[in-house]
């Protein structure tokens, strides 16, 4: 109980947002879903207001909120949504809301990349497979989840003890202290082999976040795992056209 | 410097969320997408991770990411479009009886289909050295 008291600001919007997502999900009868966006929207708010710090800078702040806030409702919708073409769409909403959080982290070729990647080649396929096989408009399947209030259950349990975890709380030092303890400690605890990778791009400051510094990364560090990367591509697309189901002679 | 936790808390509800349609919805197709979600959660920690290292390895392994997602979305697709022309559905639930016979089934409330046959009536064999007993002719069923 006193665990409780302590730790209401965490488990209070842990509760509403499995109970809005769970109200959310496709069962039965459609219901009333304002009063369940309300819950989940008082969900986030409190969880946005108690758990992030404010940054250094109001212009990243306001974006990170605004692009964070973005991707979790759609999210939401995406995985609550009853038509599976909406579901595609909202999940291009995700990805677009993803990559803007990748500029604010000085990834912005991770942001390009991940946009035609899933927006331009990934959603297009999924949204041209789902017409073709789905053609008869709604169906019994996607009326009706599996499972929903233990599913929603679990994942809300999970969440909780993820982001207590990541809380830094009176007992428990912060992220920052631990890691400058985990640097200290690493060389000694890394066998002599693995002490220190041996890297032919010393990426400073200066490069940090530009194209130059990830194709050195990837093409210097990396090299071997982009030609394998390469060669599971290919091996992929060979699969993909083996399993894939074959037309009869003489029809389109 | 950025605040990492900000980053790791976005993530993380990004990841469950994906695993919460994975688990819940029945489409082949938004179950494929909630996975994809779940792949944006990871990325989104390790640029986190590589932007509060300095160093350019998240991303590096974020591209890799990248890479194998477009490979899944491709074999996953071939997959689904096998699967819809055997039973001209996108119902996972169909697929379920590839799982054990002795595990009770996941779905809720879709009665089983009978299954008892009527009791087959073999011939059987007098033992040897002994006369068959007299018995009325019966039809034999072909």
């Amino acid at each position: 109980m006193q665990w409780l008291t302590e730790h209401w600001l965490l488990v209070l919007p842990m509760v509403l947002g499995a109970v809005a997502v769970a109200w959310l999900m496709p069962k039965g009868a459609s219901k009333p879903s304002w009063l369940a966006g309300l819950l989940g929207l008082a969900a986030l708010g409190i969880l946005g207001g108690t758990l992030l710090k404010p940054t250094d800078g109001v212009l990243p702040d306001v974006l990170f909120h605004l692009f964070a806030g973005v991707a979790i409702v759609a999210a939401v919708l995406m995985i609550t949504n009853r038509n599976p073409a909406y579901s595609a769409l909202w999940f291009a909403v995700v990805t677009l809301a993803v990559c803007g959080l990748f500029l604010l982290q000085s990834a912005p070729f991770l942001a390009s990349a991940t946009v035609i990647v899933y927006a331009g080649a990934i959603i297009v396929t999924f949204l041209f497979v789902l017409m073709l096989a789905q053609q008869a408009g709604a169906t019994n399947y996607d009326q009706n989840s599996r499972q929903p209030v233990v599913a929603v259950g679990t994942g809300f349990v999970l969440l909780g003890a993820l982001l207590f975890v990541l809380l830094p709380s009176k007992e428990q030092p912060d992220l920052a202290a631990m890691h400058t303890g985990f640097v200290s400690l690493a060389p000694e605890a890394l066998g002599p082999s693995l002490k220190k990778p041996q890297s032919t791009s010393t990426t400073t400051t200066a490069t940090f976040g530009t194209m130059r510094g990830l194709g050195r990364s990837l093409f210097g560090d990396y090299l071997f795992a982009v030609e394998l990367a390469g060669t599971l591509l290919l091996i992929a697309s060979i699969g993909a056209i083996v399993i894939a189901p074959k037309r009869s002679s003489g029809k389109l | 410097m950025t605040v990492l936790t900000n980053y790791l808390i976005v993530g993380s509800i990004l990841f469950v969320l994906g695993a919460i349609g994975f688990l819940t919805r029945r489409n082949l197709i938004t179950m494929m997408l909630s996975a994809e979600m779940m792949l944006h959660g990871v990325s989104l920690n390790l640029v986190a991770f590589s932007k509060y290292h300095g160093n350019m390895q998240g991303q590096a392994f974020t591209a890799f990411i990248l890479t194998v997602a477009a490979c899944e979305a491709g074999l996953a697709l071939a997959l689904i479009l096998t699967l819809y022309k055997r039973t001209k559905s996108l119902d996972v639930n169909l697929w379920s009886q590839l799982a054990d016979a002795d595990i009770d089934s996941p779905h809720e409330k879709e009665p089983a289909v009978p299954t008892t046959q009527p009791a087959q009536e073999f011939p059987h064999l007098t033992p040897a050295g002994k006369s068959p007993p007299f018995q009325k002719e019966t039809a034999h069923r072909v």
